[in-house]
Order: structure tokens, then sequence, then C-alpha cells
């Protein structure tokens, strides 16, 4: 990408006066109303990408991923030597690929996640569909305890990245709860009318 | 659990998908898109980001003009309508649409808000308004600044036109460099 600031109407370069203005103004090309900063980062030229330098002595250390290139930097996860091109800076530390990978998969690092599951949502909408949509609502003896079972198991897992507090979980297991109480009464009153209609 | 790191940034957005929301981080600022049963998140990070681009859009307008025309449908019935028990249910139905329409004047004009990086261009559908787009801007432009540096005016605009010149070359209309 080039040192330039595109309109978001009409893909047409910024001209660089409307930079940092402190009002919208007209893009020249499309006239849409538009406010644009820049920042220092956008005439910085791109950084080059590291190679590793080739072994020439036999004394010195090779990288654990690439034997004919010299050790950069020890891995600070997993301590193997890695050459400049494995090198990886994440937060000041030097770690190699195989770490970030592995890191990545157990969500140690949280930086590099990209998505993750809300078992709170899914905790409330198996409590709550069957109910919500009326005619599936027999489905709630399943779904009930199935709900309260995911709140339970879902509760220690990983949430949000964001702050989101707990109050679904509490929400499906108490909906849960009632649709089951319910249920319960439901069947109480079947079993012990049922003599009355014979 | 890492929850504490964020703080909320103004702005929240609803897109087809799900509601979207953007929270401040130590060093960047992270985009959280929800869809059903997972969230997706973005960061851009304040050393990487390069611009900002708030357009104004007419989406705000589009729909002050849906509720008007919709308070004044059920409205004008109500009026209309002699029945007293006709006119107040046409007029509870009304209601919403005007509430709505004063929510959203009140929310004030609409806009597109895009993070320009070095390697994309991303709208955060989370900041839909000019007014929380100005907050956005106020609150995170000094952390952007603490991380890269100020940078003079006069010194942006040279810096980009001759960047510019360099990656066009010369013009074909300058007359030939004598000696080179």
């Amino acid at each position: 990408m080039s040192a330039q600031i595109l309109c978001t109407e009409c893909s047409s370069p910024v001209p660089s006066a409307y930079f940092n203005a402190q009002v919208f103004a007209a893009c020249p090309s499309c006239n849409a109303s538009i406010l644009v900063r820049a920042f220092p980062a956008l005439f910085r030229p791109p950084q080059q990408g590291q190679v590793g330098e080739r072994i020439t002595d036999a004394g010195q250390a090779a990288c654990f991923y690439h034997p004919n290139k010299t050790a950069h930097v020890p891995c600070e996860a997993c301590g193997r030597f890695i050459c400049a091109l494995c090198d990886v800076e994440l937060h000041g530390q030097h770690l190699c690929p195989a770490c970030i990978e592995s890191g990545r998969r157990k969500g140690a690092l949280t930086t590099l996640e990209s998505r993750r599951v809300l078992w709170d949502n899914i905790a409330l909408s198996v409590a709550v569909l069957p109910i919500a949509t009326v005619f599936l609502w027999f489905f709630s003896i399943v779904t009930s305890p199935a709900a309260i079972v995911l709140a339970i198991v879902g509760w220690r897992k990983p949430g949000s990245i964001a702050p989101r507090g707990k109050w679904r979980f509490v929400l499906a297991i108490v909906f849960a709860l009632i649709v089951m109480g319910g249920w319960g009464v439901g069947i109480y009153f079947l079993v012990t009318r049922a003599g009355e209609f014979e | 659990m890492t929850t504490s790191r964020y703080k909320r940034l103004p702005g929240r957005g609803l897109t087809w998908g799900g509601p979207s929301r953007v929270w401040l981080g130590d060093d960047h600022v992270l985009l959280v898109l929800t869809r059903g049963y997972s969230e997706t998140y973005r960061r851009f990070f304040f050393n990487d980001i390069q611009g900002v681009v708030v357009r104004r859009t007419h989406i705000g307008k589009i729909w002050n003009a849906v509720w008007a025309s919709f308070l004044a449908f059920f409205g004008v019935l109500a009026l209309v309508v002699n029945s007293g028990p006709g006119s107040i249910i046409l007029a509870c139905i009304a209601a919403p649409f005007g509430v709505a329409l004063f929510v959203n004047m009140a929310l004030g004009p609409t806009c597109a808000f895009h993070i320009r990086t070095a390697v994309q261009t991303e709208r955060l559908p989370a900041v839909s308004r000019v007014r929380a787009a100005n907050k956005f801007i106020a609150r995170i432009e000094p952390l952007i600044i603490a991380a890269q540096g100020e940078l003079p005016g006069d010194q942006l605009v040279a810096d980009l036109i001759a960047r510019q010149v360099a990656q066009r070359g010369p013009s074909v209309n300058a007359p030939p460099v004598i000696g080179s």
C-alpha cells in the first residue's frame, strides 16, 4: 500500500491538505463528507523482513529449524536456538514458530486469538429457545437439563476476551430450573390425578 | 481471565451478522464482532495505525424518513378515526415509531469509520455515529501519538508529496535534466 489515504466512498486518493483537519470536508472526487486523521506510521518505510545468516564457521551455533543458518537468539519459551528468520518477537519476547503455534492452540497467547466460543449464549439459547418458539416447548424436558450442564461446563471455559459478565449463565440456569420445576409439577399432577380420570 | 485489561470505547453498532463493539487495550484497539455463538476479534495496534477516515452517511436520514412515515401514517389515522378506542390503539401503535424517530435524531448523524494500517483498511461497524467517532478519535489519538510520535503538519505534507513523486517517477512532461 502506498503512503496515501483513499476516500472510503470512491477509493480516490484524499489530498494531503485534508489530513488532520478539524472539520469534515467534501471529497474532491465524489463530494462525500470526510474527516481524515493521518499518523506518522503512514510515512514510515515498510519494514524489511530478516533473513538468517548462513553458517560460515564450524563453531557457530545453528538454528534448530534451519541447520545451515546461524543461531540469532534462544526461544524464550522452549530454549531452542533460532535464526533471525524463525525469530518472532511478541510483546518483547523472542519466540520460535512452534511455541507461537502451541501457545495459540492452548489459548496461552490471547493476543493471537481471533475467535472464541460464547458458551453463555449457547446455554441461554438452549434454555430459552424451545419455550420461546412455543410449538417446540415439549423439547424443554431435555433442553433444560442440557442448558444447566452447558452453563456449568461453560462457566470454567474461557469466555470473551472483552469484559463480559456471567449473568447469561445465571439466567440460563434459573430459567432452566423454572422450566424443570414446571415439568415436575406437571408430571406430579398427571400421576396423582391419573386415577381420577379412570 | 484477562478481561480486566480492556476498557470500553465509545460506539456500539449492529451489522447483519450481529452486534459489534470496540475496546481499548494496553497497546491496541480491539474490534469485537459477535456472530451468534462466537466472537471474532480484530486488533489494531497503536504503532501500526496509519490513519482513520470518517465518512458521513445517509443511513440516519433514511431511518428518520422510515420512522417519520410510520409515525405520520398511524398518527394521521388516529386523528381521522373518530372512535375513541380506535384512536387510542392507533396512537399506541404510532408512539414507538415516534420514540424511535426521537432516539435516532438524538443520536445524531451517522458515519462510516475506517482504520487504515499498512496492510488493510478496516471498517469499524461499532463506530456508526459522528459523535461517537469524534469521541473515539479524541480517546485514541493521544495514545497513537504516544506510540508513534507527533508529526508536524508541514512535514506531513512534504513527506507525502516527496513519497508520491518518488513512486510515480519523473513526469513525462518535465524537462529533461541535463548531465544526468
